[in-house]
């Protein structure tokens, strides 16, 4: 949103568009994910490398265990519990259930409307954006957001980087103060420099060549990432595959080879990432 | 040609702000700004071409956060190094790195890094000058060459020219010593590999295989190369979707991704094993077995291997059927399971099925000889330590090298109490950690990102790599000298030989152009394949086609080297042949005072240790509990009802040489006759380390690996006391449940072939 | 509807230990925004005006003899020259000493000035310049682009380009500050742009010097495929709060 079309359409704002909002239709770039949950295994590659990308603070055990945490991406795990027809057994014989979860880049983001002060905002690329000077932490965006993976700074984190581990911050993204809302940002700063060395060559950022830094440590390349208005791009292309649109409802899926789906879809939120199902053999 | 480092590379002054706190007001739209004219701005002096402030540089290097060594690009940024990523042209990671290998940016920023060596004054580790700390050092060096027995060298896995060196000072002190020590060492498996196949390191083709069962292996997690085989698993689970089982008494993180998991009893491993080898031979007549293991076999029928590994007859004939019908597979053996007294039989049992299943040549092959005979990486051990302690009182002088043994070794070797009696202890150590603690002398160590090296990977599917290492930004503490120039100093001064290299830049560039001629992309079967294009394509290295048009092939070879971060040579692979080998297994008697096994299990993270002082690391969840910042003790439900116990209670963990107070932790995936406690944590030294948890390593009995005289990691039987006293663990997940929200979604399948509809993950 | 607002951040420097923290005291907030971006951006200023009194520099560096070719026997250095990171990086960088020593090796060299600058070189010291020009931690802005596209994509004169935002430089002796750098005062220009290509800003009098140099014969014109995004200024948030 760019703050003249911010002001002029205040109130369309506070509603949050509709999918396919002429908004987006002159934009080039609409980023997305698929991330598969077969070969995702759950090995914490991505939580490191995001804490080294994006400056992000290590918090310790007592403030983790209240849940302030500052992990913009974290590896939710769950077990087979019995519910849900589920097999109850004596040992977990299926394993772990793993989803790496982080911003979901809503396009009927439940976030964006209720900031008081527009620091949180559609970007015409389609990332949730969070400004972080405008900010002024009401944390009404949090409360909203279904996937909780807003994260506030409730204390001043410096000493985090007790020198010279400050040294290693990433010049490219602000160190968050006190009283500021974070979150992840498919890791804006390498798509700005991506776009950036594009427009110097009069094209397109290729299919590729950005990698947000989850994407990039992932050893078993469960995460795939790019740009949805792109058709031949990989991540168009997993998504057309798996029957995957905005506006897709879970009917829709008419294959078992169609994997996809997107988390709490029947909050009509339109993430922008999805998740390709896991697959266990019973067969054996 | 030079052969000045610093020079070449030109690490110039920082562009950089500087200045302190400033706090400033803006009200409103004022036209102050912030730092204008309040702070500096330095300019270089004189770059090369390459380096422009506010753009990144990326080099390539070698991961030094395990023995796996992943190939690097380093971000470095207006000097210094901000993003470690994977470097896409190394076959061991292909661009992917783990948490470890991330956090190796926390290791060498660390505020605990030794600014000035530390000497032993007054009973007080005291700083000292780095020429006070020389002379300190050559002194000792030429009194221990005086006397040649009584020094020893300890060091953990060093590999490429650095291990050159160190084998070079002890043969030129003349002493038989040198000891390499590895906790989490898989000297059992590469031993019993090498008798068994005749090489200690195989290829272990994953994506080949339709299914894998793997018993104990956790080669998702720390077992040999985390993010090789997790990439090897990405295509195994792809192209077809192969199925995976895991067969161990603690669900390791490769036991969480299984298809289906099996709780073995602990300690019982081998016998499934051989059960699973009996049936198999029994009806598979096209592979003959000698008479002699045949007849072995006969005995472990599936009635009585039911009963010793406490698995129902059934689950074994589904094993065994899968295995039947599924191939190719791949049988690997590992962590729980060979780290015991039959240890060795156990890796053996492995290979027999292999064989029995015919995977050799297929999922298992040749890695080609290695070119690199003379830099490759000795394997650690932990015999080598039970072996240091027995030396350790005729010892005047001990050298350590990186390596923490007073806090990974088990209290029974006694290891801190024989140190104070040697000496002369010099410990080469970045942090001060608890060897160093008690050393005489403290040598600081620049950290991997600071100096040169190389590594020839234990693990490596094609042995023909060599990993380079180069310094990536001007080292924190300029007047550290790096571990070879010290190396080739202390070498000097017992041999003027060394004085040939003015340093070991020049040390392993000089040895390194011996295979310049192997690397003419003419003389290789599979033409040199240029590094993948860096992101972005920063330091485009001389293009080795060009080079070798021209007359600078030195040069032109070694501008290409250093920009690929690797040296990958062509080898011969050879099919593998496999003499099967009557297997003998004890079983274990079971001291009913000690009615559990202790499972000190490593996890991706804290490693086996090391890594404990690195607080991204230490808030990373652990990946089966999601634990942060804590020790626990995992046991069953059943376990916990029985002893009248639940989550978070402290109890006593006894075996017969110590014990420790720990949190239980209920948990489903785990043997009712196994206590599990994560190694790593319980560090008397470091700031983010210290305090924190128990080390299980700590009460392990003196329990060896029968064939190596390994320590048997997983062979301490303990009983668990409770006690009356509480505390909470922290950890990410706040419910097991998915509380039918369906976050995770499963569909199970029945046919073995369902491949992934958009193909290929790479 | 009114409501005090505080927008507090406080940002860790690249690179260094020092910390900013800037407090925006938003006087009046209403639900029309528009209140807020005036409160923002209103800035009276003249293209004229000094804006900030120049720091005291180490070596009193004269523009005006570089790049002055009426005035000063016929030195005529382009601006990218000297601060030869503008087009490739976003910051547009101190020439390194080693690019000053080219010419000061041999010229002018019984100058005060110039024996100052060959003690750092002979010592291997970087020059402790002080910040003329700086923006918040918190803000992203490439000179690259901005040089890209009106040197090498429009072909408009490199001192004109530099002084829409920097002044006429060639000028001064040490650099001033002569435009307010402030968000209001980018968006004057980029909301131009918004609906149409970005070309000369207006009104002129605010944006152009009487730039003397020659502009670039050959451009690289616009891909006319995905001519519309590219030549558009762009005004989202992100596209600069970092």
């Amino acid at each position: 949103m760019t703050i003249k079309n911010m002001i002029e359409n205040w109130a369309q704002f506070r509603k949050s568009g509709q999918v396919g909002d002429e908004y987006y239709d002159h934009a080039d770039y609409r980023w997305g994910m698929v991330i598969d949950l077969d070969t995702c295994i759950g090995c914490n590659a991505c939580v490191t490398a995001c804490y080294a990308e994006n400056n992000l603070p290590v918090v310790g055990k007592e403030r983790f265990g209240r849940g302030l945490g500052m992990h913009w991406i974290r590896i939710e795990r769950y077990w087979q519990t019995g519910e849900e027809g589920e097999k109850k057994t004596r040992y977990p014989e299926q394993g772990a259930q793993y989803i790496p979860m982080m911003c979901q880049q809503c396009e009927q983001a439940p976030c964006e409307p209720v900031c008081p002060v527009a620091a949180t905002y559609h970007t015409p690329d389609g990332l949730n954006a969070q400004v972080y000077n405008r900010c002024i932490g009401s944390r009404y965006c949090s409360n909203n957001c279904p996937y909780k993976v807003r994260y506030f700074n409730f204390y001043s984190y410096s000493e985090t980087w007790a020198s010279p581990l400050e040294q290693q911050l990433n010049p490219d993204i602000s160190v968050r103060d006190k009283g500021v809302m974070e979150k992840c940002t498919f890791c804006v700063q390498r798509l700005r420099r991506a776009k950036n060395d594009a427009k110097n060559e009069n094209r397109l950022v290729e299919d590729g060549e950005v990698q947000t830094a989850c994407q990039q440590s992932c050893p078993t390349q469960a995460i795939v990432f790019g740009n949805l208005a792109d058709a031949d791009s990989r991540v168009s292309r997993m998504w057309k595959k798996h029957n995957m649109a905005y506006g897709h409802r879970e009917d829709d899926k008419q294959q078992k080879t169609e994997r996809g789906y997107r988390v709490l879809e029947e909050l009509n939120t339109e993430p922008s990432v999805i998740y390709l199902e896991r697959i266990r053999d019973e067969n054996i | 040609m030079s052969f000045d480092p610093v020079n070449r590379r030109t690490f110039l002054k920082l562009m950089g702000v500087s200045g302190s706190g400033l706090f400033l007001t803006l009200q409103g739209c004022g036209n102050a700004s912030l730092e204008e004219g309040r702070e500096t701005v330095m300019s270089y002096i004189d770059p090369e071409d390459f380096v422009i402030p506010g753009e990144e540089v990326w080099y390539a290097t070698t991961c030094h956060q395990c023995p796996a060594a992943c190939g690097l690009h380093a971000r470095v940024r207006e000097g210094r190094v901000r993003k470690l990523e994977g470097n896409p042209a190394s076959p061991i990671n292909h661009g992917r790195l783990c948490a470890m290998g991330q956090a190796g940016l926390q290791l060498h920023y660390h505020p605990d890094r030794i600014p000035q060596p530390l000497a032993r004054i007054d009973n007080r580790l005291q700083p000292v000058s780095w020429d006070q700390a020389k002379t300190r050092l050559h002194k000792i060096l030429a009194k221990a060459a005086e006397n040649p027995q009584r020094f020893a060298l300890l060091s953990g896995e060093v590999g490429g020219h650095l291990e050159k060196l160190m084998d070079a000072l002890v043969q030129t002190i003349g002493g038989p010593s040198r000891y390499v020590y590895e906790p989490l060492s898989q000297k059992i498996w590469h031993s019993a590999t090498q008798s068994a196949l005749g090489i200690t390191s195989p290829r272990l083709q994953l994506a080949q295989a339709q299914m894998v069962l793997s018993f104990g292996a956790d080669f998702l997690g720390p077992w040999q190369s985390a993010v090789h085989f997790a990439a090897e698993y990405g295509r195994f689970r792809t192209e077809p979707r192969g199925s995976l089982i895991q067969v161990e008494p603690r669900m390791s993180l490769t036991g969480a991704n299984a298809d289906w998991w099996l709780p073995i009893r602990p300690q019982t491993e081998a016998w499934l094993a051989l059960g699973l080898a009996h049936l198999l031979a029994s009806e598979n007549k096209a592979i003959a077995l000698p008479d002699a293991i045949s007849q072995a076999l006969a005995q472990y029928d599936i009635d009585s291997v039911s009963k010793i590994t406490d698995l129902p007859t059934d689950s074994i004939r589904r094993l065994a059927s899968a295995l039947r019908t599924r191939t190719p597979s791949l049988i690997l053996a590992g962590g729980p399971a060979d780290g015991q007294v039959d240890g060795s039989q156990m890796v053996l049992a492995s290979w027999l099925l292999n064989y029995l299943l015919g995977n050799l040549d297929k999922t298992i092959t040749h890695a080609g000889d290695s070119p690199f005979a003379e830099l490759e990486t000795r394997i650690g051990s932990t015999a080598a330590l039970q072996k240091l302690s027995e030396h350790m009182p005729a010892l005047d002088t001990l050298f350590i090298y990186q390596s923490n043994p007073v806090y990974s070794a088990p209290d029974f070797l006694q290891l801190a109490a024989g140190l104070e009696k040697v000496r002369n202890t010099v410990v080469f150590a970045s942090t001060l950690d608890e060897t160093a603690e008690l050393a005489d002398l403290v040598i600081p160590l620049r950290s991997s990102l600071e100096e040169w090296g190389s590594r020839v990977p234990a693990y490596s599917p094609d042995q023909g790599l060599l990993q380079l290492q180069q310094p990536v930004m001007q080292a924190l503490y300029p007047q550290h000298v790096a571990s070879g120039d010290l190396l080739l100093q202390l070498l000097t001064q017992l041999d003027k030989a060394y004085q040939q290299w003015p340093d070991f830049y020049a040390y392993v560039r000089t040895d390194l152009m011996k295979y310049r001629e192997q690397a003419r992309p003419d003389k290789q079967p599979n033409p040199w394949k240029l590094p993948a294009v860096m992101t972005p394509p920063t330091y485009k290295p001389v293009m080795l086609e060009q080079a070798f048009s021209t007359d600078q092939l030195d040069e032109a070879f070694w501008e290409h080297t250093v920009a690929a971060g690797l040296l990958q040579l062509p080898t011969q692979q050879r099919s593998l042949r496999m003499q099967p080998q009557v297997p003998t297994i004890k079983p274990v008697t079971a001291d009913q005072n000690f009615p559990f096994t202790l499972i000190p299990f490593p996890q991706l993270g804290l490693y086996d240790g090391r890594h404990a002082n690195l607080s991204w690391l230490q808030e990373m969840p652990d990946q089966i509990t999601t634990i942060v910042w804590d020790s626990w003790a995992e046991i069953h439900p059943e376990t916990a009802a029985r002893l009248k116990v639940k989550t978070g209670d402290i109890v006593e963990i006894r075996s017969t040489h110590g014990s420790i107070k720990v949190k239980i932790f209920e948990f489903n995936g785990i043997h009712p006759e196994a206590v599990a406690i994560p190694m790593g944590q319980g560090h008397s030294r470091g700031r983010y380390a210290a305090g924190v948890g128990v080390n299980p390593v700590k009460i392990l009995a003196p329990v060896f690996e029968r064939d190596t005289g390994e320590l048997a990691l997983y062979a301490t039987r303990v009983q668990i006391n409770p006690t009356r006293e509480q505390d909470s663990l922290v950890k990410l997940a706040g419910s097991d449940s998915q509380h039918k929200r369906r976050l995770v979604r499963t569909i199970n399948i029945k046919a073995p072939d369902f491949s992934h509809p958009e193909g290929s993950a790479s | 509807m009114d409501a005090h607002a505080s927008v507090r951040v406080r940002i860790v420097s690249d690179s260094s230990a020092s910390r900013v923290t800037a407090y925006l005291n938003v006087g009046r907030f209403s639900t029309d925004l528009r209140l807020l971006i005036l409160v923002l951006c209103f800035t009276s200023w003249s293209p004229q005006q000094v804006l900030a009194e120049a720091p005291a520099q180490p070596i009193e560096f004269p523009h005006d003899v570089h790049t002055n070719a009426e005035d000063n026997a016929g030195n005529a250095i382009n601006c990218l020259y000297c601060h030869s990171y503008a087009r490739r990086s976003s910051v547009a960088g101190i020439p390194t000493l080693a690019k000053c020593m080219g010419c000061h090796r041999y010229v002018a060299t019984d100058k005060e000035r110039i024996q100052q600058l060959t003690r750092y070189w002979e010592q291997g010291k970087p020059i402790p310049w002080k910040k003329v020009h700086d923006l918040p931690d918190f803000v992203y802005f490439t000179h690259e682009r901005h040089v890209q596209h009106f040197v090498f994509q429009q072909g408009q004169s490199v001192q004109q380009v530099c002084g829409y935002c920097h002044g006429d430089v060639k000028t001064m002796t040490v650099a001033e500050k002569r435009r307010p750098l402030t968000m209001g005062w980018c968006l004057k220009c980029h909301q131009q742009f918004q609906d149409n290509p970005v070309d000369v800003p207006r009104p002129v009098a605010d944006w152009h010097i009487n730039a003397t140099d020659q502009s670039l014969k050959a451009v690289m014109p616009a891909d006319t495929a995905h001519a519309e995004p590219l030549r558009k200024a762009p005004s989202d948030c992100w596209e600069c709060h970092k």
